[in-house]
């Protein structure tokens, strides 16, 4: 297990960053969430899956790429850092329980695009629509449902669809309480790619805008809370790969790792975010900035799996912090 | 960086922790000033030594095992878990003193300090803050004057803990007359046993004198004890600075996942975890330890690769704002022993310093925001 990005993960991340800032600017995704229809297109969708962001965890026999769970968060990474719209999260976690247990040509169908699977939490459903896959993650496994009837409801966040759950059936029931731990990872590493992004958009302003004659970027209380988001970066950084290499190693301590990683980032993004707001000031309230898309991004991905304190059963499950 | 225990790391840890079992202390460290504070630590120290403990990744021929990173990593894991002394007068020795003489000394003085500190002979303060220096170290004025092969040394230094427990003092001197800011400083090995050196503890909001004022009134040092050259004073405490931010106080850091399971096991007895309030806010701060532990780990990985210092203020800035909060929530667990200066008060209050000593952490933000992130001065 290596801390240090591999040459592999770094090249995952360029080709992703480098495809969603040409085929998928925030100005697009706008475009795509104001649209009726599913969220992203057909054309889109199937694009992701050609990219093979489906398969990067799973086995080269169904279809994926065989890497880990590092692999997937430096994937996320990138989601979250562009927005990028659309249930990937669950149709990752999705896959990776059909490989397990179900249907081979579902497991096909989910990674090359041709099926979408949305989660479930609370009676609602997070970008799904009738004849997609729902998914209820706890903490001892995952039940998949087919989806057929949901009623859409107003979304906080223009970028995901939310809709109240209808009618479903019960395609299967999967113990396996590392799903919840791969849902963490790749949760976590979507909060970390928002930090991220919203650390730049903070920076790039302190820097240009100006008053009383200087760079807001000079005063220490704007200084201060940058510093803060770059300080969180590092930490849910350390944290997701460590959890992500834990997972993969199968450890016993790797749900309380990831469930930790998963709390520190969502409380780190939506502070991060609610800070830009506050640097940007009176610009930082406006719908047309990107700011607020960041904050209600980071604030559905802290709530997709219920409420964050739902984490604190597993940060509190150890006896004790294991070193080794 | 292998976070896994390879089985040659896995030996190594049941080594040093079959180790600790027998040879911790029994007794707990004085609570006086006096000398058998330092018979203390120097006993344990000496210890560690004979054990083969000490120095995990200093070189041999300094008395230390040669040893990498991850070895020095498992021995703080075990060492904060085994119910060590969490403190001694040898900590500015080998944290600081050590890794800049090892960087920067020459040879001569290598080979006559370094084993001396690891033997646990020769317990080290650190002379740079002054009265009127304290964030902005290059502003200090305490003089080291040449005179034939000798510096005289006069002026004040402050906050130097540990300062009459100590043979050596790690001193920042300008040594070049006129000079302002980084030029002209001098890093010397000060004897702190010298005629002319007067040393006035100074009593911490615990009570405990942890620190001293050090006054130097012509105090005489070989100039052969000046580290890295004359004049070359900053770039050698620069040395020492990422030393102090950096891997040495990795076991500092995983003390304080230890201290949050330690609250947690207190409220499971007290009962106060069943508190849901309580309950909430432990974990909390305990997937904040494990952030701190794993963001340490990553800048301890890294830092193979040639680390920059900006890391490991992020690591000590995370650090001290959960201390913060892990001291807001331990008094909430406490309860009625929150009222009566106990372990768990001492470090609430000792933990205040966290955030000033070494530089306040208001400065080390201001370095993120410039340094890292470039924004205006």
């Amino acid at each position: 297990m290596n801390l240090q990005p591999s040459a592999l993960q770094n090249e995952i991340a360029a080709a992703a960053r480098e495809w969603l800032a040409k085929q998928l600017p925030l100005a697009r995704v706008r475009e795509l969430a104001a649209g009726a229809g599913a969220l992203p297109d057909e054309a889109t969708w199937a694009a992701y899956a050609e990219s093979g962001w489906f398969g990067l965890g799973l086995d080269q026999q169904h279809g994926g790429l065989g890497l880990g769970a590092a692999e997937e968060a430096v994937l996320f990474r990138e989601l979250g850092r562009a927005l990028a719209p659309g249930p990937v999260l669950a149709t990752v976690l999705a896959a990776h329980t059909m490989q397990a247990a179900g249907p081979a040509e579902l497991t096909a169908a989910l990674v090359g695009g041709r099926r979408r699977a949305a989660l479930t939490t609370q009676g609602r459903v997070l970008d799904g629509g009738p004849g997609d896959l729902v998914l209820a993650v706890d903490e001892s496994g995952v039940t998949v449902s087919q989806l057929h009837d949901c009623s859409p409801a107003e979304p906080v966040d223009p970028l995901t669809r939310v809709a109240h759950l209808g009618g479903a059936d019960v395609l299967l029931r999967v113990d396996d309480p590392s799903v919840l731990t791969r849902a963490h990872v790749l949760a976590t590493a979507q909060l970390l790619g928002i930090v991220e992004a919203v650390c730049d958009i903070s920076v790039a302003y302190a820097r240009t805008r100006t008053q009383f004659g200087k760079p807001i970027g000079s005063f220490q209380a704007v200084k201060h809370r940058t510093a803060d988001m770059a300080v969180t970066a590092y930490a849910v950084t350390g944290q997701l790969f460590h959890a992500a290499l834990l997972l993969d190693a199968g450890r016993p301590d790797a749900p309380f790792h990831a469930a930790a990683a998963y709390l520190v980032a969502a409380r780190g993004a939506t502070r991060a975010a609610t800070d830009t707001i506050q640097n940007l000031g009176g610009i930082g309230f406006t719908w047309e900035h990107d700011a607020h898309l960041y904050l209600k991004r980071a604030h559905v991905l802290a709530n997709c799996f219920g409420p964050l304190r739902g984490t604190h059963a597993r940060i509190m499950a150890p006896e004790r912090h294991e070193f080794a | 960086m292998d976070l896994t225990d390879a089985p040659h790391l896995a030996d190594f840890r049941d080594e040093a922790r079959t180790w600790l079992a027998e040879n911790v202390p029994t007794e707990p460290r004085p609570r006086t000033s006096g000398p058998e504070l330092r018979q203390y630590d120097e006993a344990w120290q000496r210890r560690q030594y004979d054990g083969g403990w000490a120095g995990i990744s200093w070189d041999a021929e300094f008395g230390g095992r040669g040893l990498s990173l991850l070895e020095q990593i498992v021995w703080y894991e075990e060492l904060v878990r085994s119910g060590a002394p969490e403190s001694s007068v040898f900590i500015v020795a080998l944290a600081h003193a050590g890794p800049t003489l090892m960087m920067r000394g020459d040879e001569e003085q290598k080979r006559f300090y370094l084993p001396r500190i690891l033997r646990g002979e020769t317990p080290w303060c650190q002379g740079f803050s002054e009265p009127e220096s304290g964030s902005d170290l290059a502003s200090l004025r305490c003089r080291g004057t040449v005179e034939g092969d000798e510096l005289v040394i006069s002026g004040t230094k402050i906050w130097t803990t540990n300062a009459e427990h100590c043979d050596y003092c790690e001193l920042l001197v300008r040594t070049e007359p006129g000079s302002s800011r980084h030029h002209g400083l001098s890093w010397v090995v000060m004897d702190m046993h010298v005629p002319g050196v007067d040393v006035r503890p100074i009593r911490s909001i615990d009570g405990w004198p942890h620190n001293a004022e050090v006054f130097f009134d012509d105090a005489r040092v070989p100039l052969r004890n000046v580290v890295g050259g004359l004049g070359n004073g900053w770039s050698v405490a620069m040395s020492t600075l990422a030393a102090e931010r950096g891997t040495a106080f990795l076991d500092v850091r995983l003390a304080s996942v230890v201290f949050v399971d330690e609250l947690i096991a207190h409220a499971r007895d007290t009962g106060q975890l069943r508190d849901e309030y309580c309950y909430a806010q432990l974990a909390e701060i305990r997937a904040e330890a494990a952030a701190l532990r794993s963001m340490a780990y990553h800048q301890a990985a890294t830092s193979e690769a040639g680390s920059t210092a900006s890391d490991s203020v992020a690591v000590r800035t995370f650090f001290v704002q959960l201390l913060a909060r892990i001291s807001r929530v331990a008094l909430d667990v406490l309860g009625p022993e929150a009222l009566e200066l106990n372990s768990w008060t001492r470090r609430w209050l000792f933990d205040l310093s966290e955030p000033i000593a070494g530089g306040t952490i208001d400065i080390q933000r201001n370095i993120i925001g410039e340094r890292v992130l470039g924004l205006p001065r």
